[in-house]
């Protein structure tokens, strides 16, 4: 494995211990990413799965709080 | 010399390795987007390069989602959320429409050059981390 993936596994690594992504949510994502800088192209499904994470964290984000 | 500077970038997450308050975190991401800018030189390749960078701005996304649901459950923390969550709604949505409009050009123009599009996109993923980077630490 090369330096840039072992520096990216490295920083979503820190993310995760400081237990600020949910475990399952990052280890897909750096696994997804690990992957696509692997092989020839992202697929379409490798997209879909970005698209899926960022949807669900937007609507964390997005959501009313109290007061608002 | 682009190792040598994934090195370095390597070497500082290392030397934080260790950190757990949010404002380290946050910190780590705006390292983590600058390890993805030196995936984009590694790779050359525009589809891995937009999809390094996305891949990376979720990180920090998942961040200020988590950084809401936890830190903003405090009471004492109201009135800081109240101004920061706006920001970084705003923020997150500015990202992911320019994170969009890179991906669809480097998916429906491959030949073409797409580099003022991963750069606006940059842009605005970088602004976001900032917005992290300036507001991460807990309300005083």
């Amino acid at each position: 494995m090369n330096a840039a993936i072992n520096a990216f596994l490295a920083s979503a690594g820190k993310v995760l211990s400081a237990g600020i992504a949910t475990v399952e949510d990052a280890v897909a994502l750096v696994d997804l990413v690990k992957t696509v800088l692997g092989k020839d192209q992202p697929t379409d499904a490798d997209w879909t799965s970005l698209h899926t994470y960022e949807a669900k964290q937007t609507a964390i984000l997005d959501g009313k709080m109290e007061g608002e | 010399m682009h190792i040598l500077k994934l090195l370095l970038a390597a070497a500082v997450l290392t030397a934080l390795a260790g950190c757990t308050t949010l404002q380290q975190v946050v910190n780590d991401v705006g390292v983590a987007n600058t390890v993805l800018t030196q995936v984009k030189a590694y790779y050359a390749d525009a589809p891995k390069t937009v999809f390094a960078l996305r891949g990376g701005y979720d990180i920090a996304l998942g961040a200020a989602a988590m950084f809401k649901t936890t830190v903003c459950s405090s009471i004492t923390s109201k009135p800081f959320c109240a101004t920061v969550v706006p920001e970084l709604r705003a923020g997150n949505h500015k990202a992911l429409a320019a994170l969009d409009v890179a991906e669809n050009y480097v998916r429906t123009h491959p030949t073409l050059d797409p580099a003022s599009a991963i750069a606006a996109a940059q842009a605005a993923v970088t602004a976001f981390a900032q917005v992290e980077t300036t507001n991460g630490v807990a309300p005083k």
